[in-house]
């Protein structure tokens, strides 16, 4: 197994008076692609939150390390924008482009923390090349792009800050099938060239289609996991989340 | 003639609202807080220039003082004030700037007591150029001119400085924003910063204009500079500048076209304006429709 | 504690017995204590009966007013006007219309009437206002204490202008203020522990659930601003007839501050926490001010009570009492709000 990047151990989170995570471990890899699925109110999107400190850590601790020759790094409690400068991006839940700015500012403040001027170019470049639409509407308000659209500049965004990991909210939620192929194929191509990903879905048969390891999730609780094809043909997984009867 | 004194009258004057309302819709864009300090600057700003007068300090470097002092005070009132009620419910921040604002008065009100100050510049303010017939002092020049390249700079700023988009992206979603790395507390505490610079400065006009200061010079315009702020569009910059000069005119143009008698009720004219504007048109001009305010 | 009545024991309702050594407390010091004091006490008393009055139209229904200077001023120079003895009307407002110059009323049904205008105008731009929310319905009431300052200053026919009306006849004994505010906290206290009080609660809350519930939001919010009115109008004019003083700078902005200082720091919702932070409040502006006259620290006790407002936000914000009434107060029958 290569290198572990991130690294979630018993971690219990209560917003406010509900404990929503209750002792959460599960890993990601260098190089992998991970799912967390489970269905609504499970905990997906608190769960990628809290890796992004948006909610207090009560138990656990979560750990990141960039690169083998990179020293560990503790960010349970580190404020957002230290885990974003270490190299975790979050692509939000419903997209959330910055509608009143135009699509080329919402990239380039993906590269907000980006001090080498070069880099952040080439990157650009990069982005473009996934998604030429995106150059071409490059000055149009983001508010106005389409659905399909938007989650692309959401990603692009992301990917901006040249994060060794790459985690998604619910990427398919409310795009028509067409559009959640494609995204999917982008993924896939993000991850070959070279970024991890983390990936929360409600949608558990495209997640379990291109993760390398899943986990499932059931009311704040790491109920089952395995490599991605394992748990697609787990009966179980397959009853409750695939819709095989 | 008359036309044109309206109408100059009418810039100054809306050059004075709307330095005060751009600094109203930054902080209300971002925290969706109306700060009631923000008029009390404009009088800190007065009292500040009075005391550089005294001191005969050369009105260039006045001006600087003025804005670096204006910004010091953004920062403390965003510190003492603002920072503990991040996350209060709209109403609590509501109060607690009103808290504010009525201290601040009330601080002034110890230091120098209720009574006006009366003041004049240096003369060489007071002299003038003769503009379509009518008299225009050197000071409504500076006022006029600076307003409109400030404001330039401003929107300059906010839309091709990184801080500047950081800013605009942090007043439209706080949480994604911090998302991308920005230090939205930092964000914050520059929009107080320059938001009070303009006030403090636009006091030091404003004093000068009308040669008088009192503690309590402040809060009237402030309101009417948040009337400005609506009609343009709260967390719009260049909507808070158009309602500024909108309303500078209305105001000129209130007490110029009616009958004597009536140009007393020029406040509740704007007061009535602030409730219509809220009713019916409650985006104001430029403004983004987010919130529910009827 | 119970008495007899016929063959039943009946309870006393606690707020009687208070109520009752209340007038006790009022019968001693309007005969003991100089008057200087006695009117010290009276605004105690009126502060008391606007927070009081505010917190059945903030706290109670959760709206954001700072109206009530506006309504007080209504109130004042309504009842001012009835009372002037005819002669001096005709003395010091020659242009009044000759229908009310003539008039004299008795103080009590002055006061109601000055009560009754301040709640029609309230029920009259209670229409518009009232459709904002939250700090924009906050700066709209603002707005109106400004208009009406403007009108005041402006309708010199009936108000004097910026001079203002003076030599208002001494009416508002200690008896007449207390007598007042058992009427209000009366009114306050069987509103909050009514059907119609729970709405109220229930619209503050949540708004759009008490919608779905059937609760029409439109018009409670009309009736607790009109109630709230009437019982402004009410202070404001025996305001007036205890200054014997009114002018269109007499209820500002800051007054309406320390009002919802009151009510915040006794408690939204509370009617004990009203009384409660307005005694003591009060008591600190009453006793303050010729110390500030003396040591020209004018400005000193504003600013103590906006730095304990802004302490009680950030520290606590439910303030003393929080919705509630302490139990000793309640009927069995009253359950809490809470």
């Amino acid at each position: 197994m290569s290198q572990l990047i991130l690294d979630v151990a018993h971690v219990d989170v209560s917003i406010g008076k509900t404990h929503i995570l209750k002792n959460i471990s599960f890993s990601v890899h260098k190089g992998e692609v991970v799912a967390l699925i489970g269905a609504n109110g499970a905990g997906k999107t608190t769960t990628l939150e809290t890796i992004m400190s948006y909610n207090k850590v009560q138990k656990g601790s979560i750990t990141y390390q960039k690169d083998e020759s990179d020293t560990k790094i503790d960010i349970t409690h580190i404020p957002t924008e230290k885990v974003v400068s270490h190299g975790i991006s979050l692509c939000p839940e419903g997209r959330q482009v910055f509608a009143s700015l135009s699509v080329a500012e919402n990239i380039r403040i993906g590269s907000y923390l980006r001090r080498n001027r070069s880099e952040v170019e080439e990157d650009l470049e990069y982005v473009h090349h996934l998604f030429p639409i995106l150059h071409e509407r490059q000055h149009q308000k983001a508010g106005s792009l389409s659905g399909g659209e938007q989650m692309m500049l959401a990603v692009a965004r992301a990917l901006m800050s040249r994060p060794t990991l790459l985690l998604l909210d619910e990427p398919s939620l409310g795009l028509a099938p067409l559009f959640v192929e494609r995204i999917f194929s982008m993924l896939e191509q993000i991850h070959k060239d070279g970024t991890s990903i983390l990936l929360v879905e409600q949608n558990a048969a495209k997640a379990l289609d291109i993760a390398d390891r899943a986990y499932v999730l059931e009311i704040g609780r790491i109920a089952m996991s395995g490599s991605g094809t394992q748990l697609k043909n787990n009966s179980e997984v397959q009853k409750a989340y695939l819709g095989v009867v | 003639m008359y036309v044109t004194e309206i109408f100059i009258n009418g810039l100054i004057q809306g050059s004075l609202y709307a330095l005060i309302a751009i600094g109203f819709t930054m902080i209300y864009g971002i925290l969706r807080l109306i700060n009631f300090a923000h008029g009390d600057v404009i009088m800190i700003g007065a009292f500040i220039n009075i005391g550089l007068l005294k001191m005969s300090v050369p009105w260039p470097i006045a001006i600087a003082c003025v804005l670096v002092l204006g910004a010091f005070i953004g920062f403390v009132i965003d510190k003492v004030a603002f920072y503990p009620m991040r996350d209060a419910p709209q109403v609590t921040g509501f109060i607690a700037s009103l808290a504010l604002s009525l201290l601040i008065q009330n601080l002034g009100i110890l230091l120098f007591t209720a009574q006006p100050k009366n003041f004049s510049l240096p003369d060489f303010f007071r002299e003038n150029i003769i503009v379509g017939g009518v008299k225009v002092t050197f000071l409504s020049i500076i006022i006029i001119f600076s307003s409109i390249i400030l404001l330039a700079l401003l929107l300059l700023f906010v839309h091709k400085t990184k801080m500047g988009v950081a800013m605009r992206a942090t007043a439209e979603n706080m949480r994604v924003a911090r998302l991308m790395g920005i230090k939205v507390n930092t964000v914050i505490m520059v929009a107080f910063m320059i938001g009070s610079a303009l006030a403090a400065y636009a006091g030091m006009l404003w004093g000068g204009r009308y040669g008088q200061v009192d503690p309590l010079m402040g809060f009237l315009p402030g309101l009417k500079a948040f009337v400005a702020a609506v009609i343009g569009g709260v967390g719009s910059i260049a909507g808070a500048a158009i309602g500024g000069y909108l309303l500078g005119f209305s105001e000129i143009l209130f007490v110029g076209l009616l009958p004597g008698r009536m140009s007393g009720y020029r406040d509740a004219f704007v007061f009535g304006l602030l409730i219509l504007i809220l009713l019916f048109m409650p985006n104001g001009i430029l403004g983004k429709s987010e919130e529910q305010r009827a | 504690m119970r008495i007899r009545v016929g063959t039943r024991k009946v309870p006393i309702p606690p707020l009687f017995i208070l109520g009752v050594i209340g007038l006790i407390a009022v019968a001693i010091a309007d005969t003991l204590l100089n008057p200087y004091i006695v009117s010290v006490i009276s605004f105690i008393f009126l502060y008391m009966m606007l927070a009081v009055s505010l917190n059945i139209t903030n706290g109670f229904t959760g709206l954001f007013s700072l109206g009530h200077p506006a309504f007080m001023g209504i109130g004042g120079y309504t009842a001012a006007l009835l009372v002037f003895p005819a002669a001096r009307k005709i003395h010091l407002l020659p242009n009044l219309p000759q229908w009310l110059s003539v008039q004299q009323w008795p103080f009590f049904p002055a006061i109601l009437i000055g009560g009754l205008f301040a709640a029609l105008v309230a029920f009259i731009i209670g229409y518009p206002v009232l459709r904002l929310k939250g700090h924009y319905l906050g700066v709209a009431t603002i707005g109106t204490i400004f208009i009406m300052r403007v009108v005041f200053r402006n309708a010199e026919q009936f108000t004097r202008g910026s001079l203002g009306l003076n030599g208002i006849p001494f009416k508002s004994s200690i008896w007449w203020i207390y007598l007042f505010l058992v009427i209000t906290v009366y009114v306050a206290w069987k509103i909050k522990f009514s059907s119609f009080g729970r709405a109220l609660f229930a619209m503050r809350e949540n708004e759009m659930a008490a919608s779905s519930l059937g609760i029409n939001v439109t018009s409670m919010k009309m009736i607790a601003f009109v109630v709230g009115a009437f019982f402004a109008g009410i202070s404001g004019g025996l305001w007036a007839h205890l200054t014997t003083v009114i002018t269109p700078d007499s209820f500002s902005v800051g007054l309406a501050f320390n009002i919802v200082v009151m009510v915040v720091i006794g408690g939204s919702g509370s009617i004990t926490g009203s009384l409660v932070a307005a005694g003591g409040i009060s008591l600190l502006i009453e006793y303050l001010r010729p110390l500030e006259e003396m040591l020209g620290l004018y400005g000193l006790g504003q600013i103590i009570i906006s730095i304990a407002l802004l302490l009680v936000l950030i520290f606590r914000v439910r303030g003393l009492f929080g919705t509630s009434e302490p139990k000793l107060l309640r009927n069995n029958s009253q359950r809490d709000i809470s």
